[in-house]
Parts: structure tokens; sequence; C-alpha cells
């Protein structure tokens, strides 16, 4: 067995650097999907990007809420992500 | 803005002062709520004994003090500069949660206002010293159309369909059949599923969309909650576009050979069922033969169980043509 800090050079262990892709233009599929719903946390001024390990604690606990079942049902059929875009109660409305 | 400040005499507090060994003023992206705390919890770097502003590590968790879900965790360095990884400014911008966090350090009498704290960690200790601070409750700004259409249109990457789970906001729908219109994406609307089948066409007809980009969903059903492990017990309204929503992100994200999703194949029907735990339909909804013409003159997509020769299933139908 080889023993080695320098990885790359090890059998079946492989490390691909992070990638800048900040400039390219990736092809956008018809993947975007926008949940939009009244939440007890998050953002309100732009969608945020939900995924199954990140719910909880970005929108809130609420099993009650439909919203959130919502969020949950769509990320329950093993999508990766989706986008939910919280809104504010519209009973005080500026 | 809140800060969070350890004091000369080694206590914890959310309002700052000028002298103060360490102060954290910072303002998140995100609004947390309600019932929320932040876990402070300060050590040292290995190896040092006697607490510097370059030596001490500050550890901050938003927590949920409900659940105890961690909603942001960050550690650093108190007194390093931004640029510095090892900061706790530049972990705090790493994570992209924060508008701004700043830290500032006041060297005098900092080791004895740190060794005298509760959430100070000595060095070759258990580290479970924590203290929590409550933070109060974040609100966000007052709902306001314009700000919500430009969140929506404006949004990178563009969003290629949209959900709108409930419709009892007519200030919140009009806005967005507006963004709908801006972006001419789909959209499906669900109306609320303890409605009747009057009460529901009536709802649909006055929001009056003639839009052929939105369909309005509609799921007279009760089933098991989520987390529900018997077949056998209450049955609640669950709403069943998030549901739709993942089956056509799936259907998109399939492609032929030539790299084209099948999105001639219409999330409805045998192919596509909702499959929630204990489905049935709410026993006072009728499907009688006026119900359904009434329903389709609407422009309803029920959620309603269709035979197949595969078994019935609980499917978006479509009720006119739909060979029962």
């Amino acid at each position: 067995m080889l023993t080695t800090a320098i990885l790359g050079e090890a059998v079946g262990v492989q490390h691909q650097a992070l990638q800048d892709r900040t400039a390219t233009n990736t092809v956008q599929g018809l993947t975007e999907g926008l949940i939009i719903g009244k939440f007890k946390r998050g953002r309100t001024d732009q969608p945020m990007l939900i995924t199954a390990n990140t719910i909880r604690a970005r929108l809130g606990y609420e099993p009650n809420n439909p919203s959130y079942q919502v969020v949950e049902d769509c990320l329950d059929k093993k999508i990766p992500q989706v986008w939910v875009l919280r809104v504010p109660d519209t009973s005080a409305e500026t | 803005m809140t800060q969070i400040a350890l004091k000369t005499d080694g206590t914890l507090a959310l309002n700052g002062s000028p002298n103060d060994p360490i102060q954290v003023d910072y303002q998140l992206i995100d609004y947390l709520g309600d019932g929320v705390a932040v876990d402070v919890k300060v050590s040292l770097k290995t190896g040092e004994t006697i607490p510097s502003p370059l030596n001490t590590l500050m550890r901050l968790t938003w927590r949920d003090t409900a659940t105890d879900d961690e909603i942001f965790v960050i550690e650093g360095i108190v007194g390093l500069d931004e640029e510095n990884t090892s900061s706790l400014m530049n972990r705090a911008a790493a994570t992209q949660a924060f508008e701004y966090l700043e830290v500032t350090t006041v060297g005098t009498s900092f080791a004895s206002a740190v060794q005298s704290s509760d959430a100070y960690n000595p060095p070759n200790s258990r580290g479970r010293n924590v203290m929590s601070l409550s933070l109060p409750f974040d609100e966000p700004p007052a709902f306001n159309e314009d700000d919500l259409f430009n969140a929506i249109t404006l949004m990178r990457p563009k969003p290629s369909c949209m959900v709108l789970p409930a419709v009892d906001d007519l200030l919140l729908t009009n806005t967005v059949l507006r963004a709908v219109d801006k972006l001419n994406i789909p959209l499906d609307i669900e109306l609320d599923p303890m409605l009747t089948i009057d009460q529901a066409c009536d709802t649909a007809e006055a929001m009056d969309i003639q839009d052929h980009r939105v369909s309005v969903l509609w799921s007279p059903n009760v089933a098991r909650p989520r987390g529900a492990v018997s077949l056998y017990g209450p049955k609640k309204p669950r709403l069943a576009s998030g549901a739709v929503l993942g089956m056509t992100l799936l259907r998109n994200a399939r492609k032929s050979a030539k790299g084209i999703p099948y999105i001639a194949d219409p999330i409805a029907g045998e192919s596509y069922p909702i499959t929630f735990k204990g489905l049935e339909c709410r026993r006072d909804i009728k499907f009688t033969d006026e119900a359904v013409e009434k329903l389709a003159r609407a422009k309803i997509n029920v959620i309603r169980e269709i035979d197949y020769s595969t078994g019935s299933k609980f499917v978006v139908a479509d009720l006119l043509t739909q060979y029962v």
C-alpha cells in the first residue's frame, strides 16, 4: 500500500480543486423552480436556494405551514435544490 | 444591526460600548424571526495560554431555540483583520450570509476580561463552556409589490417555472401574475384544499387569470401528514403543488439524446401520480357530472383518483377529456 501526502499520486483518491466559474456562461436548463410563500425565517429581497439540508434552518421549522410543506414535498422528490422566495405578511403594506 | 459584546467584567451583552474587549457588530441578510439565540464560545489557539486579541477564537452559533437547529456557525480569531483567512471577519464573509460583520478588540485588560467570562474555555479543558444570548424578534420590512416583482423578475438564474401555493392574498397573486407576464414562464397556483366545489370555481373565476401560462391546481383530498408512520390516523388536507413542481423539475432534467427535455410529456395522468400516504378524497366532495362540468369551465386542474389498467392513482386530472 502506498502512503503519500500528495493527493493525486494515490490510486483511487481524486481531488478536484475548487473551480471558479464566475465569469463563464453556464447553460441554464429548465430546472430552476421557484416557490413563493410565507415563512418564519429568511431573506425577502431575493430568492434563497434551499436544499433538503438547509430547509429547516433557513426557512424556520414550521410543519403546519402550507408553504413550508410545499417546499418539503418538492425536495422529497429528490431534486437537489429549489429556489424559495419569502414574502412578508401583506397585512401591513407600505 | 446587532451587537455582541464581551464586557470588561466578562459578561456578554447585546449592547456594546467603546471600551469592550471584544465587540462584534453584524447584520445578517436573512431575517431570523423569533426564537433564535446566539451561542458564544471563546477559546484560545492551540499552544497559547494567555488570551490576547491575536490568539483568541470566538465561535458564534445562531440557533433555533425550539428545535436546536443550527442556522449559521462561524469561528475565527477576533483580533486578526479580514484579509487573514483565520479571522472571524473573513470566515463570516465566506458564509455569504452577512451584510457585514465587524469585530473590534481593545487590548487593555483583554486577558482578564476573557478569563473571567463564562463563555471562556481554558486550554486543556473539556471545551463545553457556552453562553447563549436570546436575540430579539427580527422582522422583515413590510410587503412591497414592486420589491416582490423585482425579486422575481431580476433573479439570477432566471426561474423556469413558478409555484404560488396560497392564493388567499389578492395583492400577492396579482404581483406574481404580472411577473409571469414579464418572465413568460409557467405558473402553478393552488387553491385551498378545504374549499367546496362551488367555492373553488368562484375563486378561480374571480381571479380572472386569462393567461395560458397559468394552471390552477386544486387537491380536495386529505392524507396522512408527511412524517406519519402509520396509514391509519387523522388525515389532513395537503397542498400538492410542491410534489407537482418536484416532478416537473425531474422531468425537465431528463433529456433526450438530442439534449431536449421531455416537456411535451405533461405532469398529469398515469405517469405522474401524487403519492402522499393514505391519500383519499374528502367525503363531502362529489364529482357529479354537473360538478365536473363546472370545474372544467372554471379551468381548474383537480387532483383526483382515476382508474388505470395499472391500478387507481391520484393524478392531476383533465376533467372533461379524461377517460375514466
